[in-house]
């Protein structure tokens, strides 16, 4: 599987694992907010769906992208080692 | 039995993080068949890229300052699961949380890293300011290129 069709799974992937913790993160916030009100909630609450986003835009710019990047053979190794990480706290997940 | 949306969560966010294991096998078994001319990097992979590594980069250094605090944090909780008569948690599960989490983050800082490190930034290029260099563009883009 090339990386362009990977990068778009991801993405779509991404957006589709993060909508439901979002989405129970504002129900509690706005939970909270009602009971008791802070001024820092809502931009917290910004800042927090922002970064979160900059990952599944990651991954869909990578699509976008036509293949023009090379990666030398020591972050093709640190990719590997990352495939491995995430396999293991996927699989912890199960 | 049905599912609940719980589970749907769950599923997704599984989903989720075996998309991103093949897309790092994937850079793992990209083969460079270019030659040695640079390609042009999109604006929106470059932006999107130091985005998500700034991002990620303080997620992941949060975790770390977490994981370390656990060896402060743990007399304290022990105080407090003392005072109100709960039984403690061991220290490797509360440990165990954290490290998890670390991982995670870590994993997911690599994809925008590799990729920021992919980006050509030497001479002939792009400029390290995420220009396109005049000698790279052609006569149809109105830009003089510069005389050597």
């Amino acid at each position: 599987m090339d990386i362009r069709r990977s990068a778009l799974i991801a993405c779509v992937a991404s957006v589709l694992g993060l909508a439901m913790p979002l989405w129970n993160g504002a129900a509690s916030m706005a939970e909270m907010q009602s009971a008791r009100p802070q001024w820092w909630a809502i931009p917290a609450a910004v800042v927090v769906f922002l970064f979160t986003a900059t990952l599944p835009v990651f991954y869909f710019a990578l699509y976008h992208d036509d293949g023009g990047l090379r990666f030398s053979t020591p972050l093709r190794r640190l990719a590997l080692l990352a495939a491995l990480a995430l396999a293991v706290e996927t699989a912890l997940e199960l | 039995m049905p599912w609940k949306i719980s589970d749907i969560g769950w599923f997704f966010g599984v989903l989720s993080g075996v998309s991103a294991v093949l897309l790092m096998i994937a850079v793992y078994r990209h083969i460079d068949d270019q030659s040695e001319t640079t390609a042009c990097v999109p604006k929106l992979l470059r932006v999107a890229t130091k985005a998500a590594l700034l991002a990620w980069g303080i997620f992941a250094a949060f975790c770390v300052f977490r994981l370390a605090a656990v060896p402060f944090t743990y007399p304290e909780l022990r105080r407090l699961a003392l005072q109100y008569g709960r039984s403690l948690p061991s220290l490797l599960s509360i440990i165990a949380e954290p490290a998890r989490m670390l991982l995670s983050a870590a994993a997911l800082f690599v994809g925008p890293y590799i990729v920021w490190r992919a980006i050509p930034s030497a001479a002939g290029g792009i400029s390290p300011l995420g220009e396109v260099p005049d000698s790279a563009l052609g006569p149809a883009s109105g830009r003089r290129p510069i005389e050597e």
